[in-house]
């Protein structure tokens, strides 16, 4: 039985495709990035909100607010979805090993 | 005038950040060549199929559609769709199982078209191909780093860093050239194709969240989508106005130019680009690599309104005018002048007229009419509708475009340049470490290279015309031997290589015997002798490359046919034929899905119909 373990990490080294580095569930960057954008977009839209010079071009729209807030929203469901997507990656991770 | 707040300017930033940070958070993970240069081959499909929309979604492709929307109307949308949506079916359907799983020794899964073509036909062919194709995307790659940075330029973007540095106007644009591209070649050369494709998958959203918010709002300006549709000229709207000879009539005409474009331009590019279908081989396994072009393809169907309005939308609103505006207040005259350029001035809506860069005056074609620099449409209406915040967010989508496919370019060049140069010629017995070494170098050499192609079509604009050329000149047979080399067991090596041979010189041939009414000859054209007049730059384009495929087909078959055959022993796994059998196509999850999603393809071009 030990034998065997060491055997198994030994061979893990040894080949490139079983090294230990893991690779990041690339939603959840996606997701950091637009909770980012979002966060600092429905900021600026609060503090410039009804401020007509700024929002012309929108037609009157707070357009950083709302698409801010979406734009949060969609960075929050991709963190959860890459969150769930990394746990399942290093289960089976470790059931290789 | 300074365009970008600081708030635009924080979202660049962090954008730039995200992208640097996907390169050095998977620079460890690259231990050898396969990581490098195939990611691994372990990545879900659909992080795959999002890549290759992306990465089939470059720069030119993105201001071409919104140029095409000022120019043909919404109806070049089923153009766009005709052009991608078929042919992308078809290689997840069919040619992924072949591509992807072709494996002459055990264990060593093909890494590249080119090697494809070396294991099914021969290294000449191999050879041939690989040589062509470096140097058609590193060209390309520098085509649409000159074509973005020309935007960027246009729209101010690096003027504060420029005028930092007291730059003189043309090295505004080498700015706007050499710092994307020095971006793209850093997370390149630390993280490789996964590097690419990860941020291929943050460029698509990126594009998707800056331009919605446009789309949105020009629809409510334009009083929703029944609004939109009474502005428009009758005709306007008619998914053939404009595309063709006919006018929009289901003729013969019409009909061959539908199948013309859907199978050689489509095909040529989502079947036969190794810069799109190095992210679907790639992929972790056949189905997840057969699921890739099903999903981009999937998202293509929409895709395209969103690119298209915007530029259509320009049209519609009102032209900048040097206005003086007097005003009376408390006793005091304020004279408000707003100078706008005589070529802004002389355009039709937001889309200006092409200004003589010594003069500044707009172009006149040669009947008189002011020539529209239809590609300048799409910018201007994100300047025209986002406000500051959600500008930098528009920006950043621009040059996710840009990024996006010099990218996948690179990755592209390298991995061709490490397997089907490096290792199959220059040093047969390469080790992995030596491989990996070699597409580091491809990569920073290459993005010199395409660098230099952007400086040379900064000297001489008319580079950026030769882009369909060189298109019709390798991608056009290349598909007609990918064609045939996967599907007819018949074709031969010898036959492939006259075949690309063949395709390359009808192409040239063709381009320089025909000549689009109003133009000189030269790169647009007729150099030889002109022979005959298509309606315009796009029939040119799209002729060279249904020609210069079918001679392809036509010289790669009949030299097959009297040339020796493999033996079928040695041809395991590379033809469709010998392919292990999989379950009928009715019982594929893949091929019902092709079917939905070719429903409603169909579905979303009868709006415009």
């Amino acid at each position: 039985m030990k034998k065997a373990s060491k055997d198994l990490t030994v061979k893990s080294a040894a080949s490139p495709a079983m090294s230990p580095t893991i690779y990041v569930d690339a939603r959840i960057a996606v997701g950091m990035f637009f909770a980012l954008t979002g966060t600092i977009l429905s900021a600026l839209g609060l503090s410039t909100r009804g401020r007509a010079d700024v929002y012309a071009k929108s037609l009157g729209i707070d357009a950083n607010l709302w698409w801010g807030l979406a734009l949060l929203g969609f960075g929050i469901v991709m963190l959860a979805f890459g969150r769930r997507g990394q746990i399942q990656m290093e289960k089976a991770k470790k059931l290789r090993l | 005038m300074p365009i970008l707040a600081s708030a635009d300017w924080l979202i660049l930033l962090i954008y730039g950040f995200f992208m640097l940070s996907a390169g050095i958070s998977l620079a460890p993970a690259m231990a050898g060549s396969r990581e490098y240069l195939q990611a691994g081959r372990k990545l879900p499909g659909w992080l795959s199929g999002a890549a290759l929309l992306s990465a089939g979604t470059g720069s030119l492709e993105v201001l071409a559609m919104g140029a095409a929307g000022a120019r043909y109307g919404l109806g070049s949308m089923s153009l766009f769709a005709l052009g991608s949506i078929p042919a992308m079916l078809f290689a997840g359907l069919v040619l992924m199982p072949v591509l992807y799983g072709a494996a002459s020794p055990p264990g060593a899964p093909v890494r590249s078209i080119p090697e494809y073509l070396g294991l099914r036909f021969d290294q000449k062919t191999r050879a041939l191909n690989a040589g062509l194709f470096l140097a058609m995307a590193l060209f390309s790659a520098g085509i649409s780093l000159y074509a973005t940075a020309r935007v960027l330029a246009a729209l101010h973007v690096f003027d504060i860093v420029a005028n930092g540095l007291n730059l003189p106007p043309t090295g505004i644009l080498l700015l706007s050239m050499a710092l994307p591209a020095l971006l793209v070649l850093a997370y390149v050369l630390l993280g490789g194709l996964t590097a690419a494709m990860y941020n291929q998958l943050l460029q698509f959203c990126v594009l998707v969240a800056g331009l919605l918010p446009v789309v949105l709002l020009g629809l409510k300006r334009a009083g929703g989508w029944s609004g939109m549709k009474a502005k428009v000229p009758a005709g306007f709207l008619h998914a053939w106005a404009g595309a063709g000879h006919t006018g929009g009539h289901w003729d013969m005409g019409t009909i061959g130019l539908v199948l013309v474009i859907g199978i050689v331009i489509g095909g040529g590019t989502w079947c036969t680009d190794f810069r799109l279908l190095q992210t679907a081989m790639a992929a972790k396994n056949v189905s997840a690599a057969r699921r890739a072009p099903l999903i981009a393809a999937g998202m293509r169907v929409i895709l395209p309104l969103l690119f298209i309005l915007p530029g259509f939308l320009a049209l519609g609103l009102p032209t900048p005018r040097t206005t003086i505006l007097i005003r009376n207040e408390n006793g005091a005259i304020y004279h408000e002048i707003t100078v706008v350029p005589p070529a802004v001035e002389a355009g039709q809506g937001l889309v200006p007229a092409i200004a003589d860069p010594a003069t500044g005056k707009p172009v006149k074609g040669a009947d008189g009419q002011v020539l529209l620099d239809y590609a300048m449409a799409m910018p201007n209406v994100l300047l025209a509708f986002l406000p500051s915040g959600l500008l930098g967010l528009g920006l950043a989508a621009l040059l996710a475009c840009l990024m996006s496919g010099a990218a996948a370019s690179l990755t592209a060049s390298n991995t061709v340049f490490a397997c089907d140069i490096y290792q199959a010629f220059l040093k047969r017995n390469a080790s992995d470490k030596q491989i990996l070494k070699a597409g580091r170098w491809a990569a920073a050499g290459g993005m010199l290279l395409a660098f230099g192609a952007a400086c040379a079509a900064m000297r001489s604009n008319d580079l950026l015309d030769a882009v369909a050329l060189v298109f019709a000149m390798v991608n056009a047979p290349l598909f007609a031997a990918l064609l045939l080399g996967a599907l007819w067991k018949r074709a031969t090596g010898h036959g492939a290589f006259a075949g690309l041979i063949a395709g390359l010189v009808a192409a040239l041939l063709h381009h320089g015997t025909a000549l689009p009414r109003g133009e000189q000859p030269g790169i647009h054209g007729g150099w030889i002798v002109v022979l005959h007049h298509p309606a315009n730059e796009m029939a040119l384009a799209i002729g060279t490359a249904a020609f210069a495929f079918v001679v392809s087909l036509l010289v790669t078959a009949s030299v097959s046919v009297f040339t020796k055959a493999r033996p079928e022993s040695e041809l395991a796994g590379l033809v469709r034929s010998s392919q292990p059998a999989i379950a009928a196509w009715w019982k594929q999850p893949e091929s019902l899905a092709a079917a939905a999603i070719l429903l409603a393809a169909i579905a979303v071009n009868l709006l415009f119909l």
